[in-house]
């Protein structure tokens, strides 16, 4: 199944989608399979190709937290919320600041 | 016991719901508009698409019934709660949670239609093309998934899981 969409999704990267929900859900697949840093690589390209999706910001920031990539999550979570902020997405900005706060949390311990 | 994968997460569908919001809003301006949310499926994208439409709005419910055998709808459909206004003369945007064979759609559409709207568009939050059997215009749309069972925001299964927070898809435990 998974592998399945995977390749759908490939598919449609391949054919040059402007949705940056294919891109971003091809890097909700990555995670999901185990693949946790190609999926961050994905992401990655997702903000530099799409730097409005503040859905790559938050995924972003959090597996890199949870890849123990602490610097690299910060910088991300810290992008989304500059981004969040001129949309006025108030939400997204309270949770990028819930994700920072635990990280800070956690490296502190 | 299946286990839910998540298919679309809530920060994708939060993202998509505040374009189609914007789009909505763009496009009605000035216009008398109702959103005519079908139920049960619908009530919780309906809700947070409510609260990104930056126009005045009124908001009816519709509940039907499509009869067929198991998950095989037949293109019956029966009206079991209907508007509580009439909608001559009004824009009207059908929200729906998730649109497969269409029959139920189109049905919907053609009922409408006889009310005298001044424009009637559809806003589904996804759509299975897959399973489509008749052609249905959707104007504002979520997301188009593969041919799988989903579940979340709204979409049930046996009546559970529509309070999750993001769009599942149920899968047999292995």
């Amino acid at each position: 199944m998974s592998s399945k969409r995977l390749e759908m999704l490939e598919r449609l990267i391949a054919q040059g989608t402007r949705d940056p929900f294919h891109h971003y859900a091809y890097a909700l697949e990555l995670r999901s399979i185990g693949k946790s840093d190609a999926a961050f690589e994905k992401l990655k390209e997702i903000v530099k190709q799409f730097p409005e999706y503040v859905p790559a910001y938050l995924m972003g920031a959090q597996l890199a937290f949870d890849l123990g990539r602490f610097d690299e999550g910060m910088a991300m979570a810290q992008a989304g919320i500059e981004v969040a902020e001129r949309s006025k997405d108030s939400r997204t900005v309270r949770e990028l600041m819930g994700i920072i706060d635990t990280a800070r949390k956690k490296e502190e311990r | 016991m299946p286990t839910i994968r998540t298919l679309i997460d809530a920060q994708a569908i939060a993202y998509r719901v505040k374009s189609l919001g914007a789009a909505i809003s763009h496009a009605h301006r000035g216009h008398d508009l109702v959103l005519i949310s079908v139920l049960k499926g619908s009530f919780v994208f309906a809700a947070d698409l409510v609260r990104a439409i930056e126009i005045p709005i009124a908001v009816d419910f519709l509940a039907c019934q499509s009869y067929g055998a198991g998950t095989e709808t037949s293109g019956v459909v029966k009206i079991t709660h209907d508007l509580t206004q009439p909608i001559e003369g009004k824009h009207v945007i059908v929200v729906e949670d998730i649109i497969d064979t269409g029959l139920t759609m189109s049905y919907l559409l053609s009922n409408l239609e006889t009310r005298k709207p001044a424009s009637l568009e559809v806003c589904a939050l996804l759509h299975k093309p897959a399973r489509s059997r008749v052609k249905v215009p959707i104007h504002y749309l979520g997301f188009t998934i593969e041919d799988v069972f989903v579940v979340g925001y709204g979409l049930d299964f046996a009546e559970r899981y529509r309070n999750l927070p993001y769009i599942g898809v149920l899968e047999e435990e292995r």
